[in-house]
């Protein structure tokens, strides 16, 4: 009987998949999975699975087993991944109604912000200049939100060093998503979380505002800390 | 379809879905018909226009709607996309129709238009309401009926008539929006007093004095405020039945009147019934058919009673039996979800308006799903599209 057999049959380990490698140690693949490694995510959106079967990928996934589908996946015109991960980080005790609500209304107010400014600007060219998509200002405020590297603690000889090192795409994504959030927490009592995430959105993707800098102060203490580099490698 | 493992658990197999005809439609992005009329004047509005948006000047909005009309949402919406712009729909066009035909020696005709919450009836009275203007008709505008039993700023009780109460705040700001939708009419009218109006053992307003001094002195002092409007509107029944002017009638969530409660306590802390209000009085009064010359258009919505009475849209349930048999005979009209054609129009508008941004929704696909998701309820859409 196999190890892994053993393992499968204990209660407690039914939900972490575990295979034996060359050395005999346990490495954990998809630690708290419920899906065995070969379960694939679903492809839910109409113009992918069009391309698939017109590939004819399709076919060869016909027998695959697909992980079940999420709440939030839907092929609706207004989906946008980026945005369903940023309500899930708005969304506390998971009330997902209220961070649907709380983001799609600093959607509205950016709007509105620009279409003020639009009706206002007298040449064409001043109004082909004016961005008026939500969507798009949010996707290019984040961009400009994403740090490049990021530090971490690394302790050498007693003291503990902040070193400069690489960061992973969805690290920077989480960061820029964090910053944005705890910056539009902040406020005055009558400015309420969507208009302060409207005006960080904005300035964002002008690349001015509060998030923006604390992305280049982050860039400028790796900077600073540049020395310490090699600590990565002991 | 279901497949077994060897182990027994269960695995969800992918398939495609092949009677999904939402992907057969094409991304490209349409504007199916032409969705504004220049035809400005209400009074000209036919079957033709159905479905087509007419502007309305910022003179014009803010001589009618400045003490209230719109819906707060809308006119947010309106002032942002630069502009206020009014669809013309079937209830109005059938108002309008009717009013262009009325007899007006006839009792006045009483119309009550009903629907679900945020199914169009306000903006309909704001259309009825920029007609009359246009029509030269005296306007008594209530824009909505709840404020003063909902959330009335200070209720008094009355000196003149016992066991009733004043609303001193409401009215002097009901007088103030009647002079400024009337200005210039009440100008030209040159309106008298039928009757002498002792407001104390010194002050009086006597016959044959301006109508526009009555006025005034409500908007001055506001003690005497709500018994001014009863007077004002005493004064322009009599004036309709003389024949020295046409008065319409524009009042939303009328059936707020019969509501089973208000804010509103006495002492001993019982609630005050919205037909004890001298208000309401007053404009029971001026909505009976006992006059001519004139028009009543009323709205009743179920949004204007508290939630234990939203049960029905209808007019009957919302009236209660004393509304009920206070308003009938009426005519019912009913104002609907968005047909296809209007549907279609309010699309073409907001794509126009650059207020639908995203690409994708603006094709056929995305107003399929439009359609469906609200359910071609002008609200429903509204809220929709505000942020995308």
């Amino acid at each position: 009987m196999s190890l892994f057999g053993v393992l499968r049959k204990l209660p407690s380990f039914n939900a972490i998949h575990c295979h034996i490698n060359f050395l005999g140690r346990i490495a954990r693949q998809q630690p708290y999975s419920m899906y065995q490694p070969f379960v694939k995510e679903p492809t839910y959106s109409i113009e992918k699975l069009d391309q698939l079967i017109e590939s004819g990928e399709a076919k060869k996934r016909e027998f695959v087993p697909v992980k079940a589908a999420r709440s939030d996946h839907n092929v609706s015109v207004f989906h946008d991944e980026l945005t369903s991960k940023f309500i899930n980080m708005v969304m506390e005790k998971g009330h997902k109604e209220v961070a649907t609500k709380l983001v799609e209304t600093a959607y509205m107010k950016i709007k509105q912000m620009q279409l003020a400014k639009y009706y206002k600007a007298t040449t064409d060219a001043e109004r082909a200049e004016i961005e008026l998509n939500p969507i798009v200002i949010f996707h290019k405020a984040l961009e400009n939100c994403k740090p490049v590297l990021q530090l971490t603690p690394i302790k050498r000889g007693g003291a503990t060093y902040q070193v400069p090192i690489p960061i992973t795409e969805n690290r920077a994504r989480f960061l820029a998503m964090k910053w944005m959030i705890l910056e539009s927490r902040e406020k005055e009592r009558t400015v309420h979380f969507p208009e302060r995430l409207a005006y960080e959105l904005l300035e964002a993707f002008n690349n001015t505002g509060k998030v923006v800098k604390r992305k280049q102060d982050l860039h400028k203490q790796c900077e600073t800390n540049r020395a310490y580099a090699h600590y990565r490698w002991g | 379809m279901i497949r077994f493992s060897p182990t027994g658990k269960v695995f969800r197999v992918w398939r495609r879905f092949s009677s999904l005809s939402a992907n057969t439609m094409p991304l490209t992005e349409t504007i199916t018909n032409t969705f504004r009329t220049n035809e400005l004047d209400p009074i000209n509005h036919r079957k033709d226009h159905d479905g087509r948006f007419y502007s309305i000047s910022q003179s014009v909005k803010k001589q009618l709607f400045s003490g209230g009309g719109l819906p707060k949402e809308y006119k947010e919406l309106s002032e942002t996309l630069n502009g206020l712009s009014i669809m013309v729909r079937k209830p109005a066009i059938e108002l309008i129709t009717y009013l262009n035909k009325t007899n007006f020696d006839a009792p006045v005709n009483r119309y009550v238009l009903y629907g679900k919450t945020g199914s169009g009836k306000s903006v309909s009275l704001a259309h009825i309401l920029h007609y009359g203007s246009n029509a030269g008709m005296v306007l008594v505008h209530v824009p909505w009926v709840p404020n003063w039993v909902r959330f009335p700023k200070g209720c008094t009780p009355s000196v003149i008539h016992p066991n009733k109460y004043d609303h001193p705040i409401e009215s002097v700001e009901w007088l103030r929006h009647f002079s400024t939708q009337n200005g210039p009419l009440m100008q030209k009218l040159e309106l008298k007093t039928t009757e002498t109006y002792a407001w104390s053992k010194r002050e009086m307003t006597a016959v044959g004095s301006p109508l526009s001094e009555l006025i005034d002195l409500g908007m001055n002092r506001a003690k005497h405020a709500t018994d001014c409007v009863t007077a004002l509107l005493c004064e322009l029944k009599k004036a309709a039945l003389s024949k020295r002017c046409r008065v319409l009638v524009v009042i939303d969530g009328f059936n707020s009147f019969f509501s089973p409660k208000s804010r509103v306590r006495r002492e001993d802390k019982s609630i005050v019934l919205p037909t004890e209000f001298v208000l309401t009085d007053a404009f029971l009064s001026l909505t009976r058919n006992d006059w001519n010359n004139g028009a009543i258009v009323v709205s009743v919505d179920a949004s204007a009673h508290p939630s234990e009475l939203r049960e029905s849209p209808l007019p009957r349930y919302q009236l209660g039996k004393q509304g009920f048999e206070h308003l009938d005979p009426f005519i019912p009209i009913e104002v609907p979800n968005y047909s296809e054609k209007e549907f279609h129009s309010q699309i073409d508008y907001y794509v126009e308006r650059n207020w639908l941004q995203q690409p994708k929704a603006r094709t056929e696909r995305g107003r399929a799903e439009l359609s469906f998701t609200s359910g071609n309820h002008p609200l429903s859409l509204m809220k929709l599209v505000a942020p995308y």
